[in-house]
């Protein structure tokens, strides 16, 4: 091989050769570029909708991080230390010791709770949970309170700022602009809401503008008296916030620490927020994985992408070399091709992805609230640290991408050479040696599938899975060529455009390889979440049948997840056991406490009744009979599977908590299956919360009917038994409906993000259709000169985008089946703790399969138009 | 500032002309008023407010020179503005009639800086208290508390602020007995009936301690002016403010002057101020017995506020023909809790010959808008 220009030179002075590949990259790539501007543009577009898809989900969840960041800080800017309690509130007197801490500033009480607005008793979803902060109004008035001076007393006539007064009396409520036009609230007027289920009427004193401040517009501010006895929390607060001199944080900390009691913590706002952030992790991480394997997608796109063009351009990258172009300017040049498309569809995708983000917040925001944390998303957080990163990724990705075909391109000898003789041997040595290492990372695969979580999150669960997706890919190549073989041989029957396209097919494997594994991987994304969803969903379903074994579900209107502490009066529920018909009645609390740096959940039920109730499903350690005899009265809990599982914890151990009363201990006595939360609950008999918390209260509680009473009859009695409290009835009917609805909108997102993938996946079909019929024109163009016709050309390229299709799904099947397993068993296991039956849901299964089949048939047909076009004459006029 | 303030925060408490109508279940200034001491140092709870108002100048031992303000003000509010009692569930212990603010502020001549802080606290919890038993008044971690009060010849009143690196603690022995102003226990502000205070000073008072600046801890002593006023509905609905003036002479006297502004510009016929002697006599001097001339403008960089800045004050009986120069111009109390004011540090002069005859404070309320109180 003649190398007249690989000298020493080309590296030594690499920026010569950049620039000299600039000039190249114009020439060369750009006027290509031109001259193939549809499938440019489809590029453009598939990766700019893998970088949109990053993009949407990353902005989804860095702004539903951020708005609770920012309700964190609703009061003020300036609180750089906050004093938290547990459960329900702290005495409101730890306040005089926090101020008289050296070195704090201010120190601002603050009381937590919440309201249900515009709740109907038809329909018990219909309320939006407003959350109400009561502050000392005198002094920490929010920021951006607007001002009303037609407000009558409620503002200094001077028209200097809201008179503090005027808000305090009467039960004054600041509210946000949306909530007042949404309501129809008037200044001055009363807003009826419900606590609880308690009935309250608050007046709404001032707006608050919903540009202004860092509150959302699902926050209320009251003053603390009102706060107080409306929320029945006299004599208690639920936070301080304080500001202290930044130099002094640390020791203020220290200081605060010995004063304060116990069962409450003086902690950076920035705590609260990281704590949510790990109670998230889980949900969050599973998302951005989908969006990594769009990018995946997307930059198996690119390869193929430049792949062709620097196959198309053999000739010309020949010419130039013999011109005495280096390997290195050529390398350069298409590298930069692959920059440049990275560039452009990821500027795209910024752009793309800002408007799909729109959609994907809201969804993410709605499971956020309604399985984690109270939260209202009222825009888009554009946080400039994503779209940046996004941008870079796709760049990289891009870039990276073109790296072996700009190599294939530099090792082009200066002439142009023939395809050699073995080349057909060369590609189905080159087909077993990859498969050979596919077989190894699916090796590695389940190697890395038998790993435990890190820090509870499956990163080598993560790494199974892209195991699967590369070895599976691998396998490609030989699996094109054998089909090719097969189906060249079979086609010989059927009609010679079959035999042509299996023949194109096993002609250009590397092509064709890279549009099958592409698709393939979109398939296996579409197929491994639906069959992980499915199994989810089936357990659950199972999970909630065995646990909902009461009649009717009581619980205060209005509220809609799981994210709400509702307290009911402890009488309430003792009340409706003297209900004629009803033959027990079991009781729930629920309280979100801190846990090693995140969340979980303390609940109580009455283990006196467990063994008769059975609706626990217990899975290790003591029975249920032991349970009603040992427990009731001790520190003794049971823990869910998400909770062992996200704490290590085994039966027989203890874990501590800061309580009211001090620190105690709490030793696991069983573990039960809880499908309810990921974040992981441990529940303990009523009477020792009460005991350690001071609360009796309960949050929702269940009716057992006697046999042959009428539950409709029953629901109207219990509706009338409660009040004034205003509750929501449901029979378990309705419960596992409601259960399910929620657990299908949590997903919905995810289904969508699989579509998204199919669509950049059939993207690269064409792509690749149409490189191929370029590719041939002059071989097209000599077979309608032996005779094809239009119709057994247009046909060929039909029958070659089926068999990509075809294969592609079948290999998506494969892997997704793999995956789905890793999925189920590992990811899902270790990240959410929860076991799962595997269900596969053959029937709609089938029909996306189906559907993407035939998508990758639509996507051959404007190729095979075109290549029906192709002039004989033209063609051949050079052969 | 002491009304400044007062007006600031009490602006709130009234609401403007309707509620000025309504017959105020607050007592009023009525004479003839008697003060009784130490009692009437102590907190009056039934009037609608009141302010015990510091002003001095101190010397550090390195001779650094500081003038300080320390306001504690105790507003009551409306019946109507209270929440009403609750009938189901417990009651608050942050309900209450009585709202606490304070200001602080310390002016560096040498440093050519001014510094100031508030505090608002409300009378619940012992946040914000005043005792109508005994002078002691705090809002939140700022307090004055005199003891013993009860002997005259050993009288101290100690005060304490912080804020920002920034503390007074200081205490201080009045060396003349309290001047009560206006005629029969009550000083006029307008012509309608309830416009008027219980008002008297200790307008001479040593005093002594540590002030820490920027951080800096200094042993100061000086001179100290105490004001102490309560009323209700004090203003007319066509009063925009007041300049008030207290000089203390290094003859020995003090000079107060009080001078209402009407929203119009003009000044209310009931402006009025006292000359304490040197034996602590005090003669009351009516609006027609003195006159003060602005000579300069300063406009506040915040508030956009047009103050006079620099006067000339002649008090013929009292053989007084003086300058007054603002120690630093910037001496603008702006405030998020009611209308800024501006509360300086003064230098006495002599009109014509420039020497210096004592020093001062000025206060200047009602630029930034009308104070109503």
């Amino acid at each position: 091989m003649v190398r007249p220009h690989d000298s020493p030179a080309g590296r030594t002075h690499r920026r010569v050769t950049i620039s000299a590949a600039f000039v190249l990259f114009r020439s060369l790539v750009l006027g290509y570029l031109g001259a193939n501007r549809l499938r440019s543009l489809v590029t453009l577009l598939a990766i700019g909708l893998a970088v949109a898809v990053f993009v949407a989900i990353d902005l989804a969840n860095a702004t539903a991080i951020a708005s609770f960041a920012s309700n964190v800080n609703v009061v003020s800017s300036r609180v750089n230390l906050q004093v938290l309690g547990i459960g329900s509130g702290f005495d409101e007197r730890t306040l005089l010791k926090v101020q008289s801490v050296t070195n704090v500033q201010q120190a601002d009480p603050i009381i937590e709770a919440s309201i249900v607005i515009g709740a109907r008793q038809a329909d018990p979803t219909s309320g939006e949970i407003l959350r109400v902060l009561g502050v000392d109004l005198l002094r920490a008035l929010p920021e951006g309170v607007e001002q009303r001076t037609e407000l009558p007393g409620g503002f200094m006539p001077q028209g200097t700022g809201p008179n503090p007064y005027g808000l305090i009396a009467g039960r004054g409520a600041i509210v946000s602009q949306r909530v007042v036009e949404r309501y129809h609230l008037r200044v001055g007027g009363p807003i009826d809401a419900l606590t609880d289920g308690r009935p309250i009427r608050l007046r709404l004193a001032a707006i608050l503008p919903l540009s202004v401040g860092a509150a959302d517009s699902s926050v209320v501010f009251v003053d603390i008296v009102t706060a107080q006895e409306l929320f029945d929390k006299v004599g208690l607060i639920d936070r301080i916030d304080c500001v202290v001199a930044p130099d002094r944080l640390a020791e203020t900390k220290t200081a605060l620490a010995r004063v304060l009691p116990p069962g409450t913590r003086a902690v950076e706002p920035a705590t609260r927020t990281d704590e949510i952030r790990r109670l998230l992790r889980s949900f969050q991480a599973n998302l951005v994985a989908i969006s990594y394997i769009a990018l995946l997608v997307g930059a198996f796109l690119i390869y193929n992408t430049v792949a062709i063009s620097v196959v198309q351009r053999r000739a010309e990258i020949g010419t130039l070399r013999a011109l005495g172009t280096t390997r290195a300017e050529i390398f350069w040049t298409f590298l930069m091709e692959g920059a440049a498309f990275g560039l452009l569809g990821s500027l795209l995708g910024l752009a793309f992805g800002a408007l799909l983000a729109r959609l994907s917040v809201g969804a993410v925001a709605h499971t956020v609230d309604t399985l984690y944390v109270g939260t209202h998303v009222d825009r888009v957080f554009y946080d400039p640290l994503v779209m940046l990163q996004a941008l870079v990724f796709g760049i990289v990705v891009a870039t990276a991408s073109a790296v072996a075909p700009a190599v294939e391109a530099a090792a082009t000898p200066p002439a142009r050479t023939m395809r050699s003789r073995g080349f057909e041997l060369r590609m189905w040595r080159l087909g077993i040696a990859l498969g050979l290492g596919g077989i190894l990372l699916l090796a590695l695969a389940a190697l890395a599938s038998r790993a435990p979580a890190i820090d509870g999150l499956p990163l080598f669960g993560y790494g199974s899975a892209l195991c699967i997706i590369l070895g599976t890919s691998l396998g490609v190549p030989l699996a094109v060529i054998a089909t090719a073989h097969v189906v060249e041989r079979l086609g010989y029957r059927f009609s010679s455009s079959a035999m042509l396209a299996a023949s194109n097919f096993g002609g250009t494997p590397r092509r064709n390889s890279i549009a099958v594994a592409s698709l393939g991987i979109a398939v296996a994304m579409i197929v491994s979440v639906a069959v992980s969803i499915s199994s989810l969903r089936a357990t659950v379903a199972i999970w909630v049948d065995e646990t909902l074994k009461a009649d009717l579900f009581v619980r205060p209107l209005g509220i809609s997840g799981e994210t709400y502490d509702a307290r009911i009066p402890p009488e309430v529920p003792r009340r409706m056991r003297s209900l004629p018909g009803v033959a027990a009645v079991d009781t729930f609390r629920g309280v979100s406490v801190p846990f090693r740096g995140s969340l979980m959940t303390l609940g109580t039920i009455d283990f006196r009744t467990i063994a008769e109730r059975d609706w626990l499903r217990l899975v290790k350690g003591a029975d249920a009979r032991t349970l009603a005899r040992t427990l009731p009265g001790t520190t003794g809990v049971v823990v869910s599977t998400p909770f062992a599982e996200r704490f290590g914890l085994l039966v027989g151990d203890e874990f501590a908590l800061d309580t009211p009363s001090g620190p105690v201990s709490f030793r696991v006595a069983a573990i039960y299956e809880d499908y309810s939360n990921d974040a992981g609950s441990a529940v303990v008999d009523a009477r020792t919360f009460a005991r350690l918390y001071h609360d009796d209260s309960v949050s929702m509680f269940s009716i057992y009917a006697k046999p042959g009473a009428d539950l409709t009859v029953l629901r109207t009695r219990i509706l009338r038994g409660v009040a004034p409290l205003r509750v929501e009835v449901r029979t378990t009917r309705e419960l596992r409906a409601f259960i399910l609805s929620i657990f299908d909108r949590t997903f919905a997102l995810t289904e969508a993000l699989n579509v998204i993938a199919i669509v950049i996946a059939v993207m690269g079909v064409v792509s690749t259709l149409f490189a191929l019929v370029l590719e041939r024109q002059r071989e097209i163009g000599v077979l309608r000169y032996l005779g094809l016709t239009t119709g057994a050309v247009r046909r060929m390229v039909l029958y070659e985008a089926t068999l990509i299709g075809t294969l592609g799904v079948a290999f998506g099947l494969g892997a997704g089946m793999l995956l789905g397993l890793v999925l189920i068993f590992v990811i899902d296991r270790q990240a959410f703790g929860w076991p799962m039956q595997v269900h596969v849901p053959y029937a709609s299964l089938a029909e996306s399969l189906f559907l993407v089949v035939g998508a990758a048939i639509v996507a051959g047909i404007y190729p095979a138009h075109v290549a029906a076009r192709i002039q004989t004459a033209d063609a051949v006029r050079t052969e | 500032m002491k009304r400044a303030a007062v007006a600031a925060i009490a602006a709130v408490v009234l609401t403007g002309a309707a509620t000025r109508t309504t017959p105020a279940p607050f007592a009023v200034a009525k004479a003839p008023y008697v003060f009784h001491f130490p009692g009437d140092h102590a907190a009056h709870p039934a009037y609608q407010s009141e302010w015990w108002y510091f002003t001095g100048h101190l010397r550090a031992a390195n001779g650094r020179r500081f003038g300080y303000e320390l306001t504690f003000f105790r507003f009551r509010l409306r019946p109507e503005d209270v929440v009403p009692e609750p009938k189901t569930s417990g009651r608050s212990r942050w309900r209450g009639d009585q709202v606490y603010a304070a200001h602080f502020a310390i002016t560096d001549d040498a440093g050519r800086k001014f510094f100031h802080a508030e505090r608002l606290a409300r009378g619940a919890l012992g946040l914000g208290a005043a005792s109508a038993g005994q002078l002691a008044v705090r809002a939140d971690d700022w307090s004055l508390v005199g003891r013993p009060m009860s002997d005259p010849a050993r009288e101290r009143l100690t005060l304490h602020a912080a804020a920002g690196g920034n503390q007074v603690d200081l205490v201080q022995i009045p060396l003349k007995p309290p001047a009560i102003h206006g005629r029969g226990g009550v000083f006029r502000k307008a012509a309608c009936g309830t416009c008027a205070s219980h008002y008297y000073s200790y307008t001479r008072l040593g005093t002594q301690g540590v002030l820490t600046y920027e951080r800096m801890k200094f042993k100061v002593e000086g001179l100290s002016w105490m004001d102490h006023e309560f009323g209700t509905n004090e203003l007319a609905s066509d009063e925009a403010g007041w300049d008030w003036l207290a000089l203390q002479l290094d003859d020995g006297r003090e000079l107060m002057l009080y001078i209402l502004r009407r929203r119009d510009g003009g000044t209310v016929p009931q402006s009025a101020g006292s000359l304490i002697e040197r034996d602590g006599r005090v003669r009351a001097l009516s609006a027609d017995r003195f006159t003060v001339t602005a000579k300069g403008r300063w406009r506040g960089p915040q508030t956009h506020a047009d103050y006079p800045s620099g006067w000339r004050v002649q008090v013929a009986e009292a053989k007084l023909d003086v300058s007054l120069m603002p120690v630093l111009d910037a001496q603008e109390i702006v405030l998020t809790s009611g209308p800024s004011y501006w509360e300086g540090s003064v230098d006495v002069r002599d009109a014509a010959t420039s020497r210096t005859l004592g020093q001062g404070y000025v206060e200047l309320t009602g630029y930034v808008e009308p104070v109503v109180l």
